[in-house]
């Protein structure tokens, strides 16, 4: 039996909503993609060396480093948390990935780090589930935390990787042309897309974020989806720790200060809402390639490394001032439809 | 026949009170039993010790005569309950179909959704309730009233045999109620037990086969509907009969110059147009369904809904009215329509959430301190004149009843002197004594000489204390009513019809 | 009637209620006594002057924070902004003389609190990620101002408030008291302290209400701004030198503090003297951390050590005591 009052006005609204939000789905993944042409456009333009080929690899090998983490922060905000340690875990991962190299193979390396990394997620996790404690406050404890012990077990030393030439071509080296640590980060894309957007665990986590009680209401275990997640994000600022110390070859406690922020931004200039419920991966790629294309240029151009400070701190306003707008709109949208 | 759930000697102590003494409950299959009960009666309690969220500190549950306990909230779904509360449980960022399956989703191989399948299974709910939703909408674009149907379409995808419904219809509009009661009466007839929990007696004189009622976490009584009429169901709720008291009604004020003037009214995508005078010394009633525009009227002569066009006269001045501020600067006052979300402040004292709009100093310098002597009589008096129910001034708000919050609220109107009164849902999840009560004070603020507006869903109680009363209907002004001319019917043909 | 039993459970009930609500002062008092008793350097007047004034640069910093955070907001830009003042004073205190410094230090701090502010009610963006978008740039603009160099401070006078004592006891500490004072004033004696309560409390209601909630969320930031800054001047003070980096963490120790002094993250309700004597119990662990030969970077373990112990106190106490809205 249809209903002939008041759904009229619902009924409009089904038929006239997509077009505005569809342009706002539109945008988020194009916007950010749009911006990097110009950006690389523009510096091509002005910084003479940007479009070279050694120039790019270096640019398309930082931007790995930061996706891979910036995958793992995605499926937090999606699930309306924050991790604020991953800075300090890429610093203390890269030092066990140094550490563990003289002792076992590579392999191996990898994977106990990678372990090392799930393992501080997890313990992220149960204390923001157990304690109930606000994410990026618990994260904020365990910055503080990874970052001393990181610094204690290396006496604030650098730690030199010499002669590890096999490890370095994990960073060096190109599978089909492409550099490796791109290779991983397109392979840690698929893997989070696909957990995110085709498993139930993905559908559980945007739950979660977009509204709690009904996870529980459906009975989803929010605590075991909290420590999952933030296990990922561990890992995969483990990941980032594995690559960068490929890259250095030369670690110490100071690494990743600042890595947070930078996995924040990208995640939000890449269409990830902070409202939670919902992920855009392949956005976060992109922005990670804006943000190095952006660092690359002002290298040339010579300009000083706190003025990327502040660009970075401008263009994470940026971002989140148009998350904002286009949650406004979309709400306009919907009260002028009813 | 074989009760499917029973509830024996079921008691739930908590710190410092009982909320259930000794229940006995049971709910037959194919039966739709209905529960009533005050405020703190101990009807929430009991649904949530069926739902798993609570467990009894005595007696058993047996369900098909087996003894059950459930820990979690899982654990009663796995039983084959299903609760549908007034809280909406659905995440805005997800389809309706994900929604429907959270927690039970199709996999199909390695692991993966299987969306086709989810998608098929969804419609096809959907159909049966007859919303005319994609199911791969995002459910954050659909309008409140679908919102409710998806949540029942939830209920119903699942294998159940007992659904519980806490006040379902409270957002649903008339057309949406009819649906309801239709697919109750559905699954009345597959052999399913309904509980249906509601304020609304004559909702359950429709629809319900039995009633139970409780009062101070005791069973007082279980009876079939048919037995029974409304002033008993109250009788029994209340343990007292309920003195009609005579509602007097004034004859509209005299020639002078209305203290809402307003023409033309409109508030993009709710109210298209509305013209009327509100006068001092009137309780003018404002009726219409979910939709209709009500809210958006009272939120839009408070300044926090944005107008599109029209005009509002104050006193026979024009008033842009463009922020809560402004409007209270003109002496207007609103009573909001959900208290806990939009009225008070749980962590602030009793005195606190009285006095949070008190100006005593004269200046405004001497505005930026508080006056504490001056607010402790302010609320002294007040607290007298409203008989407000509360240990002392400096006691947290959230100790207080429903019903004496919404006194509180309603006390901020005497403490800022107001004179235009825009009550919405004045007495909505307040128990019937204090509805009474309620109901008195909103008659003598206006003797007394204010100008008070009632927006209100429940139409029985505009009946009795509107000298005039107005019907919205899809945001058109249907009906204007005075005297005895306004009836039940009258309104509630008005809400759903078309302009006479 | 109440039985012996009830009673005495009642008395219980009250014990636990007095230990629940004082918790950290207890704590504190317990750690002075045992480490005083276990080492002897502690007990040492001047250590005990020092640890007063090293308590005082995050102690005053959160003064701030806690009524931000019962207004339901956080501000994690402090360190930028701290070093954005401190550096603010060291350069500007050779051409202006100390008081005019001093007030010009102090109206920056106030500028950059409505900054913040403004960034986070205009642009509705989540106070913490705004924050830390902000302290990036005050940081950065730190840098460039200073040319990421070392501005050394080597005016007399100005010294002698960082060193100065009175009465044995550290100025710094006397302002911290001061500020503490003016706080407590504020936010049970104004009415914006009211309102700072109630926005923490329920947002919406405020709106309803006609509370003017976007000022009274710039005003909690601009307390921040302040006593942030006047920390910076004292640390500055103290320090005889500012530089863009001179408070690293400091957003860290600042919001260990407020936690650990009990202040609710959710906003609402919190205790400035919760915060006072955090502070004191927070510099006391790191100072005993010194004496037993603890490596520095043991503080920054020991800091998130002790935001978690704290929040997990707090995780306990609500569900034990039953405290929190109804």
């Amino acid at each position: 039996m249809q209903s002939t009052v008041t759904t009229d006005a619902a009924a409009s609204t089904v038929r006239k909503l997509p077009f505005v939000i569809r342009f706002f789905q539109f945008f988020e993944s194009l916007g950010v993609l749009a911006m990097l042409l110009i950006v690389i456009v523009v510096a091509s333009v002005i910084a003479p060396g940007f479009f070279t080929s050694t120039n790019l690899t270096n640019l398309v090998i930082t931007a790995a480093i930061t996706a891979v983490t910036g995958f793992g922060m995605t499926l937090a905000i999606a699930m309306k948390g924050f991790d604020l340690s991953v800075g300090s875990v890429e610093a203390l991962t890269a030092i066990i990935a140094s550490s563990l190299l003289p002792l076992v193979n590579i392999p191996l390396t990898i994977v106990g780090t990678l372990i090392a990394g799930l393992f501080i997620g997890v313990i992220n996790g149960l204390v923001i589930s157990k304690l109930r404690v606000p994410a990026f406050v618990a994260t904020l404890g365990m910055m503080g935390i990874a970052r001393g012990v990181a610094l204690i077990y290396t006496n604030g030393q650098s730690v030199l990787l010499v002669g590890y030439n096999d490890y370095a071509a994990l960073n060096t080296g190109k599978l089909l042309g492409i550099p490796v640590p791109f290779v991983i980060a397109l392979v840690t894309l698929a893997v989070f897309y696909v957990l995110l957007q085709q498993t139930p665990f993905g559908r559980h986590v945007c739950a979660v974020g977009g509204n709690e009680q009904a996870a529980i209401a459906s009975g989803l275990r929010v605590d075991t989806i909290t420590m999952a997640v933030f296990g990922l994000v561990g890992a995969t600022a483990a990941l980032s720790g594995v690559m960068l110390s490929s890259k250095l070859l030369i670690v110490d406690g100071t690494l990743g200060v600042g890595f947070e922020l930078q996995c924040i931004a990208i995640s939000v200039l890449g269409g990830t809402s902070l409202a939670g419920g919902s992920g855009n991966m392949p956005g976060t790629l992109v922005a990670a390639l804006l943000l190095a294309a952006i660092s690359s240029a002002l290298n040339i151009l010579n300009v000083e490394a706190f003025y990327q400070y502040l660009a970075l701190g401008l263009l994470l306003i940026f971002a989140l001032v148009l998350d904002t707008l286009r949650r406004s709109i979309i709400t306009g949208v919907m009260t002028r439809g009813r | 026949m074989e009760p499917i759930l029973v509830a024996s000697q079921i008691s739930k102590q908590f710190p410092g009170v009982r909320a259930l003494d000794a229940v006995d409950f049971e709910l037959l299959p194919g039966e739709v039993h209905a529960l009533v009960g005050e405020n703190g009666a101990g009807k929430s309690t009991l649904i949530k010790i069926f739902a798993g969220l609570l467990q009894p500190t005595d007696g058993r549950i047996l369900l098909r005569g087996q003894p059950v306990h459930f820990d979690s909230p899982l654990q009663s779904q796995a039983a084959g309950i299903s609760v549908i509360t007034q809280e909406f449980n659905l995440v805005p960022q997800l389809t309706v179909a994900e929604n429907i399956f959270l927690g039970r989703e199709v996999i199909g191989p390695g692991g993966l959704l299987d969306r086709r399948a989810i998608r098929a299974r969804s419609s096809q709910v959907l159909q049966e309730l007859g919303l005319n939703v994609p199911a791969g909408q995002r459910v954050e674009y659909l309008g409140v009233g679908d919102k409710q149907l998806v949540e029942i379409a939830k209920a119903l995808s699942r294998e159940f045999h007992i659904i519980i419904m806490d006040e379902p219809t409270a957002a649903l509009n008339a057309a949406e109620v009819e649906r309801l009661f239709e697919i109750i009466s559905n699954l009345r007839q597959r052999g399913i037990a309904v509980l249906y929990v509601s304020h609304r007696l004559n909702e359950i004189f429709r629809i319900a086969d039995r009633v139970t009622v409780l009062r101070d976490g005791k069973r007082v009584g279980t009876r079939p509907i048919k037995e029974l009429t409304e002033r008993e169901v109250i009788t029994l709720m209340l343990g007292r009969t309920l003195e009609e008291q005579a509602i007097s009604h004034q004859a509209a004020a005299g020639e002078q110059v209305p203290a809402l003037s307003v023409r033309d009214l409109r508030v993009p995508g709710s109210l298209h147009g509305i013209s009327f005078d509100l006068h001092y010394g009137e309780v003018l009633g404002c009726a219409g369904l979910i939709g209709s525009g009500r809210s958006e009227l009272m939120r839009a002569l408070f300044g926090i809904a944005p107008r599109s066009g029209g005009e509002v006269r104050i006193n026979g001045e024009p008033a842009q009215l463009r922020s809560a501020d402004e409007a209270m600067r003109h002496g207007i006052f609103l009573l909001p329509e959900d208290r806990k979300v939009e009225g008070i402040f749980p962590d602030l004292t009793v005195l606190e959430n009285l006095v949070i709009n008190a100006r005593h100093g004269a200046g405004r310098l001497a505005n930026l301190f508080l006056h504490l002597d001056a607010e402790r009589q302010e609320y002294a008096q007040v607290r007298g004149s409203l008989a407000i129910r509360a240990r002392a001034p400096s006691q947290g708000i959230s100790a207080l009843s429903g019903g004496n919050q919404q006194k509180v609220l309603l006390g901020r109107a005497l403490v800022t002197q107001s004179r235009i009164l825009l009550l919405n849902e004045p007495t909505r999840g307040v128990d019937v004594g204090t509805k009474v009560e309620i109901y008195q004070l909103i008659r003598r603020l206006a003797q007394e000489g204010r100008a008070v507006l009632v927006s209100s869903s429940d139409v029985p109680e505009l009946v009795h204390i509107s000298d005039r009363c107005m019907v919205l209907s899809a945001g058109q002004l249907t009906a204007l009513l005075e005297g005895a001319w306004i009836t039940e019917d009258a309104v509630v043909a008005a809400a759903v019809g078309h302009t006479t | 009637m109440e039985t012996a039993a009830q009673a005495g459970g009642r008395r219980a009930g009250a014990l636990a209620n007095i230990l629940g609500r004082y918790f950290i002062q207890w704590l504190l008092v317990l750690a002075v006594i045992v480490l005083g008793l276990l080492n002897q350097n502690f007990r040492q007047p001047a250590n005990l002057a020092n640890i007063l004034l090293q308590a005082s640069f995050a102690g005053i910093g959160a003064a701030g924070m806690t009524l931000l955070i019962i207004c339901g907001a956080f501000d994690l830009s402090v360190a930028g902004l701290l070093g954005l003042c401190g550096v603010a004073l060291a350069e500007v205190l050779p051409a202006a003389g100390v008081v005019p410094a001093i007030i010009a230090t102090l109206a920056l701090g106030a500028v950059l609190g409505v900054a913040n502010g403004l960034v986070v009610t205009k642009a509705r963006i989540p106070a913490f990620i705004a924050t830390l978008g902000m302290m990036n740039i005050y940081l950065a603009l730190a840098f460039i101002w200073t040319n990421a160099q070392v501005i050394p401070v080597l005016n007399k006078d100005f010294q002698g408030l960082g060193f100065g004592t009175l009465l044995g006891v550290p100025i710094a500490f006397l302002v911290m008291i001061v500020v503490y004072a003016v706080a407590y004033l504020v936010l049970n004696y104004t009415t914006y302290g009211r309102y700072i309560r109630a926005v923490g409390s329920n947002e919406i209601a405020s709106r309803v209400a006609g509370l003017p909630v976007d000022r009274v969320r710039v005003f909690a930031f601009v307390m921040v701004g302040v006593f942030t800054a006047l920390a910076g001047i004292l640390l500055t003070g103290m320090l005889s030198s500012a530089n863009a980096i001179m408070a690293t963490g400091f957003e860290l120790n600042v919001i260990a503090v407020v936690v650990v002094g009990g202040t609710s993250l959710a906003g609402g309700q919190g205790t400035l003297f919760g915060s006072f004597t955090g502070a004191l119990f927070f510099t006391v662990i790191n100072n005993s951390l010194n004496m037993f030969g603890v490596a520095a970077y043991w503080q920054y373990v020991a800091v998130g050590l002790i935001i978690i112990f704290a929040l997990g106190i707090e995780a306990l106490r609500r569900r034990f005591m039953g405290v929190g809205r109804g």
